[in-house]
């Protein structure tokens, strides 16, 4: 549903976009993370068909942007970075507007106009200058008017900033709902918990290029290695020989046990086994909890004069793996090679071969 | 790969008209819910021409002073332009505000990414800034000329020459908004175009001075031309608008701000690269700047690329020469030309001839054709190439009307063209049309940028080129004030026989 091939746009010496290619496909939702002027917005204008791209195309629900413009317009729903409404128009008669732009019969669009309006808690303020909004009903007001065509395709930059957390859930809701409708979303956002909360996928930009794009799983697991798991033990437990033999062993005292595993399914029994065999009393096993945040801050957290790009990730990721490795030897004081049943992810064939 | 598709929609310019006229009902809506516009309407369309009015009759002893038929001939039907362009006044805020203030609202994005092509988006904008001060002009207008009636006056103009004046102020309108829209479209902040406007406001009130003069002298007729002036002004403003306003243009223009250590480094770079290195936008294996370099490439790149431009000062020039001909039997000239008849006539001594010389140096004309040139090029620069057109056109002009002189005195203009003027003039002219030329492209540099090039680009590329230019015309200049204070004389009485 929304192609994009080697975008890249330069505005005269300035490189804003180079080689972005996307694919996201009927259903899905691609979160483009990344800090402000990574190349979102630009990414995501050249999309929504107002930018050419300098090399490079793209394809939204089938229309070339360049050959096709009108129909692309026609295809997307566009919440722009800021809101950028009319402040002496009611809300009504503002829906009303683009919906005549997009050409939406009129019964359509007023029945359309009234059921968001009530659907986002915004019927009863229809009497008010949309100048007399608040942020987060001016928010709402313009992800609205992204909707009004029931585009097939949404491009949302920051659809929940300045939203109270009530209005914020209720929006995340309806994109979810989009979603299930098979609507192709591209999620352009600062807040990372909705980014993993909604989005089938992530992509971080930065400096104009893609570095890294997957799920928030695969994200964690690229760039933080295996999940890790707690193991919480009654006061005076002993590590029982051969544990790391089963899982990698990230540290070790007497109440606790951190591990790496890639197969929790396999190996988590056999440690608990284990466990309980050398007489240690379990008390919790848990998944230690990671944020895409650290993903995030570890990627696009670098300073923004730093040349932190594709391989840069890969080095990054290379360099979590051997402390995980170095970390457990010094623990366990085994040898590398006995990680092998952990069989560490070939990382930069995944890079290289980009999306699955 | 994905197909691409495609799918039929309505087109044609009907359906374009109705996409553009959806944005123009929701502008003109937009605007009237604004005191800031409304109130200047209500007040410069029914307040201002009632308070002229009442006051001219008021004060009828007063302006019969001034003539027998003042009031009637001269003061009512320039109040009655008056009237009409005041609510100009405020159709550069609209336009302001429908073009860049919605720019700087962060409005025009949502507008950017809905299905219209620029050219229908220009359209809607265009008319909702345009109709409301024409039709305040009109309904001022109206009302006016209905208090004159009512007032017990007679219509102070006949029905044609009022047609005349409507049709006058409508093309201002269109012009100023049609100007707006350009400097808009170069800012990216209602300040900015604020700023800008002076140069839409101060042709303009020289456009309305022009028609007081020729009120006063009487001439209503005469503003025929003005108006079709005026009309061509608007189709290049337009052509110009349409062009620049496109979504690329509007959504890459991101600030305003002064950025002087950029604007040297841009000058620097146009100066080391040749013309068509710039235009090309090459980066990699440029020609190295060199006195050869600039003879070999740039200036003949630099002629070629001027050459519409210098076709177009070509043109003026042959007009200039017409109209100073015309202008020859125009009765002051006449009068003039028969009092100093017995002076000028044929078979009488040529003074220069019998001076031995024009009595100036080489060096005078050398420093006052390069003054000339310096200053139309700076006037070029403020006003859209026009300025140094008509310092050249002014020039020039005299040369036509010495002609129509000569011809009516039974002199043959030619011989003492040919002699008078050719020897230096073969260099001369041609300097001055390639001066020129760079001028001109130096004013429309803004208003036309070249694909590649942005406005500022634009502007610098230009002011480069004129720079580059004068190592050709310089020199030209040189060697024809030389031959015009040494040589032109000598062949010029050689020719005539010392003898007019």
């Amino acid at each position: 549903m929304i192609e994009a091939v080697g975008l890249v746009k330069t505005f005269g010496d300035f490189t804003a976009v180079n080689g972005v290619s996307l694919h996201v496909p009927q259903g899905q939702i691609l979160a483009l993370l990344g800090h402000n002027g990574a190349g979102k917005t630009t990414t995501t204008r050249m999309l929504a068909a107002i930018l050419a791209p300098t090399k490079g195309y793209a394809r939204i629900g089938g229309y070339d942007t360049v050959r096709q413009p009108l129909e692309v317009r026609r295809t997307i729903g566009h919440l722009t970075e800021t809101p950028g409404l009319y402040n002496r128009m009611r809300i009504v008669e503002y829906l009303d507007f683009f919906g005549e732009l997009q050409s939406v019969p009129k019964k359509i669009r007023h029945e359309r106009i009234e059921a968001m309006m009530h659907r986002f808690d915004l019927w009863d303020t229809r009497r008010l200058r949309i100048g007399e909004y608040s942020k987060g009903m001016r928010q709402k007001t313009a992800l609205i008017r992204a909707l009004i065509h029931d585009p097939q395709v949404l491009f949302l930059d920051e659809p929940t900033s300045a939203m109270d957390p009530h209005s914020a859930k209720m929006v995340r809701d309806a994109i979810g709902e989009l979603k299930e409708a098979h609507r192709s979303i591209i999620l352009c956002t600062h807040n990372l918990f909705e980014a993993e909360v909604l989005a089938d996928k992530i992509a971080i930009i930065r400096k104009g290029q893609i570095v890294i794009e997957g799920t928030a799983n695969e994200l964690k697991r690229k760039l933080l290695g295996a999940p890790l798991f707690q193991v919480e033990l009654r006061p005076g437990s002993s590590l029982p020989p051969g544990l790391e033999n089963i899982a990698e062993v990230v540290e070790w005292n007497e109440q606790n046990l951190i591990f790496r595993s890639e197969e929790p399914e396999r190996t988590n029994p056999l440690i608990l086994k284990k466990l309980v065999e050398a007489g240690c009393e379990v008390v919790t096993l848990s998944e230690v909890p990671r944020s895409l945040e650290s993903v995030y801050l570890k990627i696009a957290g670098q300073p923004a004069d730093s040349n932190f790009n594709r391989d840069e990730v890969e080095q990054s990721m290379q360099k979590t793996e051997q402390k995980s490795e170095v970390k457990a030897r010094e623990l366990t004081g085994v040898s590398a090679d006995a990680f092998d049943s952990s069989e560490p992810i070939n990382l930069t064939d995944e890079l290289k071969g980009g999306r699955k | 790969m994905q197909a691409t598709r495609t799918i039929s929609h309505p087109s044609g310019w009907r359906y374009s008209l109705s996409r553009a006229l959806i944005v123009t009902r929701r502008e003109m809506r937009d605007s009237f819910r604004d005191w800031r516009i409304v109130t200047p309407i209500v007040t410069l369309t029914i307040v201002l021409p009632a308070v002229i009015i009442f006051a001219l009759r008021a004060s009828k002893d007063l302006v019969e002073r001034l003539g027998p038929d003042a009031l009637n001939n001269k003061i009512l039907p320039f109040s009655i332009l008056s009237v009409g362009f005041f609510p100009m006044s405020f159709s550069l805020v609209i336009a302001l505000e429908t073009f860049v203030g919605e720019k700087e609202r962060n409005s025009l994005e949502a507008l950017l990414t809905a299905p219209l092509t620029d050219r229908e988006l220009f359209t809607g904008k265009y008319l909702a800034a345009v109709i409301p001060p024409i039709a305040t002009s009109s309904l001022g207008m109206f009302f006016f000329v209905a208090l004159i009636l009512l007032t017990g006056g007679p219509l102070p103009v006949s029905l044609p020459v009022l047609a005349i004046f409507w049709l006058l102020t409508v093309a201002q309108a269109l012009v100023m908004v049609a100007g707006a829209v350009i400097v808009s479209s170069h800012t990216t902040s209602t300040r900015a175009a604020n700023l800008l406007a002076s140069f839409i406001i101060l042709p303009m009130s020289l456009v309305v001075q022009v028609e007081a003069i020729i009120l006063l002298v009487g001439q209503k007729i005469a503003m025929i031309p003005i108006w079709i002036a005026l009309l061509i002004v608007l189709v290049i403003l337009l052509r110009t608008g349409v062009r620049i306003f496109n979504r690329e243009e509007i959504v890459a223009r991101e600030g305003d701000s002064l950025n002087v250590k950029g604007i040297f480094r841009g000058i620097g770079g146009y100066f080391k690269r040749m013309p068509s290195e710039t235009l090309n936008r090459q980066t990699e294996n440029l020609r190295k700047f060199s006195p050869w370099r600039l003879y070999r490439y740039d200036i003949p790149q630099i002629l070629a690329y001027n050459k519409n431009s210098m076709l177009a000062v070509g043109f003026s020039l042959l007009v200039s020469v017409g109209v100073g001909w015309w202008l020859s039997s125009w009765q002051p000239v006449q009068d003039i030309i028969n009092s100093r008849a017995n002076q000028i006539s044929l078979g009488g001594q040529n003074p220069i001839c019998t001076a031995g010389g024009l009595g100036v140096t080489w060096q005078g004309i050398f420093f006052n054709n390069v003054r000339a040139i310096l200053i139309g090029g700076a006037a070029s620069l403020l006003t859209l190439g026009i300025g140094g057109l008509l310092l050249l056109m002014v020039s020039i002009g005299p040369i036509g009307l010495l002609g129509g002189v000569f011809s009516q005195l039974n002199l043959n203009p030619i011989l003492l063209l040919i002699g008078f003027l050719v020897p230096h003039g073969i260099i001369e002219l041609p300097a001055a049309i390639f001066a020129i030329a760079a001028g001109l492209q130096m004013g429309m540099s803004v208003v036309a940028p070249p694909k590649k090039l942005t406005i500022g680009g634009s502007f610098m590329f230009s002011i480069v080129n004129f720079i580059k230019l004068q190592a050709l015309v310089i020199p030209m200049l040189l060697i024809a004030a030389i031959i015009e204070a040494n040589l032109t004389p000598a062949i010029g009485c050689w020719l005539t026989g010392g003898r007019y």
